[in-house]
């Protein structure tokens, strides 16, 4: 059985560290508490080689030149906690959580996967500095000696089991306890640490040399136990513990930014390490969470319909088509978000979390067509999203009605239509109530969907209308089309693979808006048509055919019904079709497009 | 004429003797000097590899050029209703047959689903980017009277030109910058560029460095890039230059009007005459329309185009002036 144990000195330090690493080379000192009673808590090694002391007052600090102060962030300390565990759990499933400083892995039978103990310790070590934290790493054949060497030891100790008394021994006493004793505990390890301090016993050998019933009758059970940790010999069952990844990162901010491009800068560091502790555990990300909290004074001055929904909290969710680990697209697409959705106020406090999911697998089939790179793919439509608007950009999806205009946007992923290809199902379609036209004109898809729908009733709809339209016949109708209709429904993009029309197809433009016309109806049809935009010629209908009638959506609050024209009028460029529309709601007419 | 050499070693002293025999001279002499081996006439230094070509999807169309060239920039135009927008879909149609990812930039906002579901296109893999003038018409810009609401006739019609002319210019720039970000983000198999319902002086108003960039951002890549306008914008940017227009024919014998001016192909769907067709409105109202012949017994069924290929950098001699023509139809289903 071996053990491995990884420890952060200076634990407050390094979480505030992580975000900023340029305090790496100079004092630092973590204050807690309110001002003005604010009193050091922690200190990194700079600052303890100048003399600074646990407890001391800001103004005492202040005295010392160069050295910089910092509130303590008990968010960053959870969000360095939590990547200190995912190090840990990318080496060993079996990981006990000591404390916030301190992790120990039970290592043993990883030789064969992960090497030696000391190839181990050093990847632990590197790991633990990919997320940006300064560790120690010890080896050794129990838990308590482990620790107690990563204590004690800088850098990476391996303690072999015949000589782990000696190499502990050499270790203060201080290393037997974590730096920051629960308040519970402090006062009867200070005062143990006073009793031995008066024998003259300054090191873990000298105590551990002491006899045992000595050491009972004068420090009690207590005293025992901690002459076992010294002598390396005390043996207990590790404690696993097995909570929920998560990967959040946060940092508080001591001035408030007002501007984006600081801003991405703290992003782009919150985003490194994410994608380091989802890296470490072999995970991507699938969604991008972020929070920013914003200064309450400066809220009341802004603008406020940039202001967030809940006051004090600004939230964006990054949705991404596929999982993703790449630090710099995450913040180019974040940027993208926040510069089309300003925060409204000054930011004090960014909250970044990260959906975990598995990688995405890397190759794609060989007879695959290219399609854009995922990632390159939705920063390019980001940009665009920021040129035209979101709303502007993305693919179509038809809806399930005869009403003008029936199709919706969505988020445009080519991979996602592949891959319900390749699985056989039918992409989600609207929800919307199919309308029953009187006489309609449809495309295929329509046709489709329709059929999906209600593929049963088709032939007592179609005679229905029959009924309806008097005289109505059906032209002839394209072989293909009948086959798709008479063809099992599989989804759109299989039954446009499958089947395309032999002949080319008459392409409609829409004008969007339609364009109001004022049109002079002779005999019941359409004779002459004026427009007053540029878009529609003026002048007389040479020819027309309709109209084509149809209507819907009766049951509802907005019904429709319409009769379209099919119309040509001469203009300066040659003969120009257009789609002729009479509302039969208001009886206005419009133009709706042109064929081309 | 002059010509260009590219030299790799001193060659010509005597550059008189050049100078009054004219290059040809100076080219044989200095290919049989053998020391001379360095010598490459600059012509041949950018022999381009032939462009791969694509199906658009009609036979008639592919007889002629071959298909769309694969990593060019390639310009159909025409006046409206003279087929480009069938022939857009059709190639995207295939295109999207192919599994190939498509993207359109509609600077017009005119994209018809619809259609394009009719013509057999996978709307799933179609990226659609409609460009959306977002300039705001500021009250300041406009004249007095006509923000006052006091413009009449001419005024009028002058500030809404300008206008006008304002927010078609915005959405070209729009247009220009998602084009760029397209063909250079990679992976698209056809990106379509629709100016179709721009009038002429706007899209001549593109800079013809864009249409450069364009074309030199495509080069060497599986893309297609295809722009459709009213007239001729991308000029010698442009390797294949497609000019489309409405086919005259005479016009159906059953039609009211009988003038020659009409392309259209006609179903004629008998109805029984002086029957009367009933509209039913949701209004509960009966409007009775009595005609000799059901308006509806006429159907608009297809367009015939005429197409001429005018530029074709593949084969400049073979094919520019050569023409075809095809005819579309329209999907009518109940």
């Amino acid at each position: 059985m071996s053990f491995a144990c990884i420890f952060v000195p200076d634990f407050p330090v390094e979480a505030l560290m992580r975000v900023e690493p340029e305090l790496r080379s100079q004092m630092v000192a973590v204050l807690e508490g309110k001002a003005p009673l604010e009193k050091v808590f922690a200190f990194n090694q700079k600052a303890r080689a100048a003399g600074l002391e646990t407890g001391m007052t800001r103004l005492q600090a202040e005295a010392w030149p160069n050295l910089a102060l910092r509130a303590r962030s008990h968010c960053q300390e959870t969000a360095a906690h939590a990547a200190l565990f995912d190090c840990a759990r990318s080496f060993s499933p079996r990981v006990e959580e000591t404390a916030a400083d301190t992790f120990i892995l039970d290592i043993a039978g990883t030789e064969s996967l992960l090497g030696s103990p000391v190839k181990l310790a050093g990847e632990l070590a590197q790991c633990a500095a990919n997320v940006g934290l300064q560790t120690n790493v010890a080896v050794a054949s129990n838990p308590d000696a482990a620790t107690i060497a990563a204590r004690g030891c800088s850098g990476v100790t391996i303690l072999a089991r015949e000589d782990q008394e000696e190499r502990l021994g050499s270790l203060p006493l201080q290393a037997l306890f974590p730096p920051h004793v629960k308040p519970s505990e402090r006062e009867e390890v200070q005062q143990f640490l006073e009793t031995l301090e008066r024998w003259g016993i300054r090191n873990l050998r000298a105590f551990a040399a002491l006899p045992e019933i000595a050491i009972s009758e004068r420090l009690g059970q207590k005293g025992l136990h901690w002459q076992k940790l010294a002598r390396g010999a005390h043996s207990r069952t590790l404690v696993p513990t097995d909570r929920p990844p998560l990967f959040e990162e946060a940092v508080e901010l001591e001035h408030p930014l007002v501007l984006l491009e600081p801003l991405a800068f703290l992003l782009n560091r919150l985003l490194e390490q994410l994608c380091a502790r989802l890296r470490a555990r072999s995970l991507a990300a699938q969604e991008l969470r972020l929070k920013l909290g914003l200064d309450p004074c400066m809220q009341a001055d802004s603008a406020s319909d940039v202001l967030p929904q809940h006051l004090g909290c600004f939230s964006r969710t990054l949705r991404l088509p596929v999982p993703m680990l790449d630090a710099r697209i995450f913040l180019k697409l974040l940027q993208l978000d926040l510069r089309a959705h300003p925060p409204g106020a000054p930011i004090t406090k960014i909250w970044l979390a990260a959906q975990p999911t598995r990688m995405r697998p890397g190759q794609a089939g060989l007879f695959v067509p290219p399609s854009p790179e995922p990632e390159k793919l939705e920063l390019t439509l980001a940009r665009i999203s920021g040129i035209v608007g979101e709303t502007n950009v993305g693919a179509v999806e038809l809806l399930d009605t005869h009403r003008p205009e029936g199709f919706r946007m969505r988020h445009f992923m080519p991979m996602e239509q592949e891959k319900n290809r390749r699985a056989g199902r039918t992409p989600e379609l609207g929800s919307k109530k199919p309308s029953t036209g009187i006489g309609k004109r449809e495309t295929t898809a329509e046709v489709r969907h329709k059929e999906a729908t209600s593929g049963a009733k088709r032939e007592e709809s179609s005679a229905c209308m029959r009924q309806q339209t008097g005289n109505y016949r059906a032209p002839e109708e394209p072989n293909d089309l009948v086959q798709r209709c008479n063809a099992s429904v599989r989804g759109h993009s299989q039954l446009a693979r499958q089947k395309r029309p032999e002949q080319v197809l008459t392409a409609l433009r829409v004008f969007r808006p339609p364009q109001p016309a004022r049109v002079t109806v002779r005999d019941g049809v359409p004779a002459r048509i004026a427009c007053s935009t540029e878009k529609v010629s003026d002048g007389e209908i040479l020819w027309q055919a309709g109209p084509w009638r149809s209507s819907g959506d009766w049951w509802e609050q907005e019904p429709w019904a319409r009769d379209e024209w099919d119309i040509a009028i001469p203009s300066a460029a040659g003969l120009v079709l257009y789609r002729l529309v009479h509302d039969l709601v208001n009886g206005r007419w419009w133009v709706e497009g042109t064929y081309d | 004429m002059p010509s260009l050499l590219v030299c790799t070693q001193p060659a010509a002293r005597n550059l008189t003797f050049f100078r009054s025999s004219g290059p040809s001279t100076l080219l044989q002499h200095l290919s049989a000097a053998t020391h001379l081996t360095g010598i490459t006439p600059a012509s041949n230094l950018g022999i381009r590899p032939v462009p791969e070509l694509t199906s658009t999807g009609i036979p008639q169309l592919d007889a002629l050029i071959g298909g769309l060239p694969r990593g060019c920039l390639t310009e159909i135009y025409g006046m409206p209703s003279s087929g480009r927008t069938s022939i857009l879909l059709s190639a995207m149609a295939a295109a999207t047959c192919r599994q190939e990812a498509c993207a359109l930039v509609d600077v017009s906002n005119a994209f018809n689903p619809h259609s394009a579901a009719a013509a057999g296109m996978d709307l799933g893999q179609l990226l659609w980017v409609r460009c959306n003038e977002t300039t705001k018409k500021n009250p300041a810009d406009l004249p007095a009277d006509f923000a006052q609401g006091r413009g009449t006739g001419r005024l009028q019609s002058r500030v809404t030109d300008k206008i006008q002319l304002k927010s078609d210019m915005a959405r070209m720039a729009q247009a220009l910058k998602v084009a760029d970000l397209l063909v250079q983000s990679g992976g698209f198999g056809f990106i379509a560029i629709d100016l179709g319902d721009q009038h002429q002086s706007t899209s001549r108003r593109t800079p013809l460095a864009s249409w450069f960039r364009f074309r030199r951002a495509v080069e060497n890549t599986p893309t297609v890039l295809l722009v459709i306008s009213q007239a001729p914008c991308a000029r010698s940017c442009a390797s294949l230059v497609l000019r489309l227009a409405c086919q005259s024919s005479p016009v159906d014998s059953s039609s009211r009007t009988q003038r020659s001016i009409l392309a259209f192909q006609l179903s004629r769907l008998a109805g029984d005459p002086g029957q009367q067709i009933t509209v039913h409105n949701f209004l509960q109202k009966r409007i009775f329309v009595d005609r000799a012949t059901p308006a509806h017994a006429r159907l608009f069924e297809g367009i015939s185009i005429r197409l001429q290929a005018e530029r074709w950098q593949r084969e400049p001699k073979l094919l520019c002036g050569d023409k075809t023509a095809f005819s579309t139809t329209t999907v009518w289903c109940r």
